[in-house]
């Protein structure tokens, strides 16, 4: 069962997909799905017997390119739409044992130009309004795979997370005639405080208004609106950015630090967004070496994030920890 | 402004934008229809960004049409 349902309440829609019950939860590592196919061994969903990186359609998707009929009856206040999208992942490298940080930079700034290519082709598609780039890492976010590998999201819709930023931002340009992303940029390298890390082309910075502990927030200087307007030099960079961040979270506490990377985009609806700035950002989920941060009951009942940190000693210990 | 190329022709234009890295992408289907698009990173070739190598896959896969998204 699958479908789209809307909440006239909150205004978004919801997805069903009761199939990703019976995904593939924790194999072995001789039968993970995402390694590449050795001779004699269990067919995985790479039949090559080696590959750089691969980019496939998810067999257990919660959106796809040819969707059932919806399996329940909508109605005038709450209707219900196909599943239609698409939902890729991403496989980062063949070897089953590292992670993005601990890669050659040179495959890192390959990942960039992949993720350009997917939101290029997936954001043509008639259907797709907005292409969402993202990565779980680590168990303590629910990862069943433990292979090195993101996924893609291309929804039929707008994401609420998406329209809550585009509309602060055109909000903030019809007033103030400039970009509100490349405000908060300005005045954060004056400031200093909740700066990480950064080059010629991108900062990574601990936003002031950080929700999560740790959390981190990648932003080119220069206005761009999707990953597809970062030229040469600047995926470079950004690629070179990323891995100092991630690095930097696994020195903090001297092991791999599980996060949520999230990629924000303009829209691929057709409209132009030149109020929008194109960022990436990260929410690993702990907030001490050994406690986690949960959403519980202001998050997730009252949408009122707490922070137990403040965001400029987060920075300044992100900041003075070895990318090594 | 460089944009990569959409799985469409051949290869990309070579333009004022030069990118550090050759990329091949493969494009490919599973026997459930499925996509799976291999990208290669080509040491030592000549910086082009993305080529697309419609030629097809291995002896599990069937070669797709240059894109397989245009199907509407």
């Amino acid at each position: 069962m699958s479908e789209l349902r809307w909440n006239p309440v909150l205004r978004e829609w919801v997805v069903t997909a009761t199939q990703r019950q019976e995904r593939t939860f924790f194999p072995p590592p001789e039968y993970c799905p995402l390694c590449p196919t050795r001779p004699g061994a269990f067919p995985t969903e790479v039949p090559r017997p080696d590959y750089d990186m691969a980019v496939f359609e998810n067999r257990f998707p919660s959106l796809r390119r040819n969707p059932p009929e919806p399996g329940v009856a909508g109605s005038e206040l709450c209707p219900v739409r196909p599943s239609e999208g698409v939902c890729e992942v991403v496989l980062y490298t063949s070897e089953h044992n590292t992670e993005l940080a601990a890669m050659p930079i040179r495959k890192i700034e390959q990942l960039v130009w992949v993720w350009a290519d997917r939101f290029a082709d997936l954001g043509a598609r008639p259907e797709v309004e907005y292409v969402f780039i993202f990565e779980n890492k680590g168990k303590e976010i629910g990862v069943t795979l433990s292979h090195p590998h993101g996924q893609i999201y291309a929804y039929p819709f707008v994401p609420p997370t998406a329209q809550r930023e585009l509309a602060g931002s055109r909000d903030h340009f019809e007033r103030h005639r400039e970009c509100l992303f490349c405000r908060i940029l300005r005045e954060e390298r004056a400031d200093g405080r909740r700066i990480v890390a950064e080059n010629d082309g991108c900062t990574a910075l601990v936003p002031f208004f950080a929700r999560y502990p740790y959390e981190v927030h990648v932003l080119p200087r220069a206005h761009r609106e999707a990953i597809t307007d970062l030229d040469a030099s600047e995926r470079r960079m950004l690629a070179e950015v990323l891995q100092t961040v991630m690095l930097k979270y696994n020195n903090l506490w001297n092991r791999s630090m599980p996060y949520i990377m999230a990629m924000h985009q303009r829209p691929t609806d057709g409209d132009r967004y030149p109020h929008y700035h194109y960022h990436v950002e990260f929410y690993p989920p702990y907030r001490t070496e050994d406690k986690l941060k949960y959403l519980a009951g202001s998050e997730a009942g009252a949408g009122a994030f707490i922070n137990d940190t403040l965001p400029e000693e987060t920075a300044r210990t992100l900041r003075e920890t070895e990318p090594r | 402004m460089f944009r990569p190329l959409r799985a469409e022709a051949g290869t990309v234009p070579r333009g004022t934008e030069v990118p550090s890295v050759a990329i091949r992408k493969t494009v490919t289907r599973k026997e459930d229809g499925r996509h799976l698009i291999y990208y290669t990173l080509e040491e030592g070739a000549e910086p082009d960004g993305v080529v697309v190598d419609d030629s097809g896959g291995d002896h599990s896969e069937r070669a797709a049409s240059a894109d397989p998204e245009r199907e509407r």
